[in-house]
């Protein structure tokens, strides 16, 4: 009626009804913009401008290594599994500036040392150990303070011999300076203050800087790394037992064949037995 | 005996011996793997970055490579110049290499040069038909563009067809045969080979890296990126969402009962996609059995392009119009009312 006061307590149901004709509303808006716009199903009346702002920012050095990389995974007839990596700030300070295949120099075995990064941290191998401070070789997890394992390649599956599948996918033999009874880990990540602050500026950096900064990182670091007999031989620096390897897993790993191959042959030789 | 076959026999029992020996303490499934290369080909991470700054992976994972048709084929049947370790950088691998696998029907080596000669023939040969190279022939794929390690997909057909193996299926074939490593492999090769060894979106990706490629599609003057036209159909929707009973590009580009790599131009009188046979292409028992040729007259590779289809260009243009000219103003309206009934007094700008 004319002159009465509109309705204003409404039941919760029309607030709710309208939401959702709001979100639908909201949602066929957005459709429709972007069927005109962007999509390459429309006339894509946006995309000229868009393609020109990409084009002032496109970097061919990022566009090479991108077609690399999508190029090697097709080109490996083998299939590519691609295993977990951790977050940027959780991984050591080493991988702001190496990869995860950081060795190149050694043709004959750069290959498997890039593998041994899959098993522990750089500073395992390359790591100066320090007069009178003892350093002991645990597993290390950036996600998990105490890991318990299974640890990848510690032991067999029985079944099909591969190594055993674990649910652990991060923790890496990494050293630990011992003081007491309590251990300090003696790997940086890329939390820590230093690497973070280095992150920040390094583009501001003249090459001389950078470099300086750069000897920080690798204080107590040595650019060769340990002889393959300092951690496959029966008294190593790794204790492999300790650290939870199998007893098939301890033997091939301390009388490694693949050691043997790199450090004893040049070649290896299969007598011409059946040729005439 | 002379001393060389003295040599012989010595190294076939220290052989056999050594094999008896690793199978006690180490049981594994790795039949080809004779030269022990997993002993390093095993470790994820076993990769390097190049002199040319390219990256190079070497890992090679058993289970899969277990699963894939070439389980059987020795890693030195494909990587020929590796006969020492540790190697030296392996070279390109030969497909049509003759491998040590015996091809049952004709009994000798196997190798895939039959496929080289049916490519050269075909649309994706390298050669024109008097011999000279294409105009971009190295555009023109290799085996390793379109292929990986084929993975087996057996199917079991024991009460009713499902993915995977019948156990009751290889209860009948012990009937006869004795070894379990033949029974299962050649189990999944037949009943792999009765199906696609990929899925229709799988194959339209592979087919898209070249097909989707702007640069090579401009370069090669085709008239469309093919696989991106393809997902605007049905079939490719369909295909989006693995269904694996709608066509893939090999499906309407490959003569039934050809080899899919004797697929020809559509300007080829002999092309299942030629002109005057395109019609039956639909009409195929599998598909639309009793559908007219003219079926096949829609433009299945259409673009929203006005050169391309105009047609398609304006019925997509006049939807988009009346799907937005009709919701939004609707939709508009009931937002409005909705806004005034949540704030019944509010007002934009003083009220007189």
């Amino acid at each position: 009626m004319p002159g009465e006061p509109k309705r204003l307590e409404h039941p919760k149901s029309v607030y709710v009804i309208g939401f959702i004709f709001k979100i639908i509303t909201l949602s066929v808006l957005i459709a429709v913009i972007y069927q005109i716009t962007f999509s390459p199903h429309g006339p894509a009346v946006l995309v000229p401008i868009k393609e020109k702002i990409e084009e002032s920012q496109k970097s061919a050095i990022l566009d090479e290594v991108r077609q690399q990389e999508e190029y090697e995974k097709h080109r490996h007839f083998h299939h590519v599994v691609e295993y977990p990596q951790l977050p940027e700030n959780m991984r050591p300070v080493c991988y702001i500036c190496h990869s995860d295949y950081p060795h190149s120099k050694n043709k004959k075995v750069r290959a498997m040392l890039n593998m041994h990064t899959q098993f522990f941290v750089c500073e395992t191998c390359h790591i100066e150990e320090q007069p009178g401070m003892s350093v002991i070789y645990k597993w290390y997890n950036p996600l998990n303070e105490n890991p318990k394992g299974p640890f990848f390649g510690t032991s067999y599956d029985t079944e099909s011999g591969n190594l055993v599948e674990v649910e652990d996918q991060f923790s890496k033999i990494s050293p630990f300076y011992r003081s007491g009874d309590k251990f300090k880990s003696a790997i940086q990540i890329q939390d820590s203050d230093l690497a973070q602050d280095y992150v920040k500026v390094r583009d501001k950096l003249t090459p001389e800087q950078r470099d300086n900064v750069k000897k920080k990182f690798h204080v107590h670091i040595k650019a060769k790394g340990h002889e393959c007999k300092v951690c496959h031989s029966r008294n190593g620096i790794l204790d492999f037992r300790t650290l939870g390897f199998s007893a098939n897993r301890i033997i091939d790993l301390e009388q490694l064949n693949i050691k043997g191959m790199v450090t004893k042959y040049e070649e290896f030789y299969i007598p011409n037995l059946f040729s005439e | 005996m002379n001393l060389t076959r003295a040599k012989k026999i010595c190294f076939i029992f220290s052989l056999s011996f050594l094999i008896l020996i690793s199978d006690s303490v180490q049981k594994t499934s790795f039949a080809a793997d004779i030269g022990n290369c997993l002993l390093c080909h095993k470790y994820p991470g076993l990769s390097r970055v190049d002199e040319e700054g390219r990256m190079r992976l070497f890992f090679i994972n058993e289970s899969i490579y277990n699963n894939g048709v070439h389980a059987k084929v020795k890693c030195e049947g494909c990587h020929t110049d590796i006969t020492e370790i540790p190697h030296k950088a392996a070279k390109k691998v030969d497909c049509l290499v003759e491998c040590h696998i015996i091809e049952p029907t004709t009994e000798t080596k196997f190798s895939h040069k039959d496929v080289a000669t049916f490519i050269k023939t075909s649309v994706h040969g390298k050669v024109d038909k008097i011999g000279n190279d294409k105009k971009f022939s190295e555009d023109y794929p290799s085996c390793k563009d379109c292929h990986d390690e084929p993975l087996y997909r057996p199917l079991s057909f024991f009460k009713k067809v499902r993915p995977g193996i019948s156990e009751a299926s290889l209860g009948r074939c012990r009937v006869c045969h004795k070894k379990d490593d033949f029974i299962y492999q050649f189990y999944n090769h037949v009943t792999t080979r009765l199906h696609k060894s990929r899925n229709p979106l799988n194959i339209a990706e592979m087919c898209g890296r070249c097909h989707d490629d702007s640069s090579l599609v401009t370069r090669h003057g085709l008239s469309t990126k093919a696989v991106f036209s393809y997902g605007e159909t049905f079939h490719g929707k369909a295909a989006t969402f693995l269904d694996e009973r709608v066509p893939d590009c090999l499906d309407c580009h490959v003569n039934k009962g050809e080899s899919v790599h004797q697929m020809l131009s559509h300007k080829d009188p002999l092309s299942s996609i030629h002109e005057t046979n395109k019609g039956k292409v639909c009409a195929t028992i599998d598909c639309h059995p009793s559908a007219s040729p003219k079926l096949a007259n829609y433009g299945v590779h259409s673009e929203f392009n006005l050169t391309q289809s105009p047609a398609q260009y304006f019925f997509t243009f006049f939807f988009i119009v009346l799907t937005g000219g009709t919701l939004l103003p609707l939709m508009g309206i009931i937002f409005l009312d909705l806004v005034r009934r949540f704030f019944p007094h509010a007002t934009i700008g003083r009220r007189k």
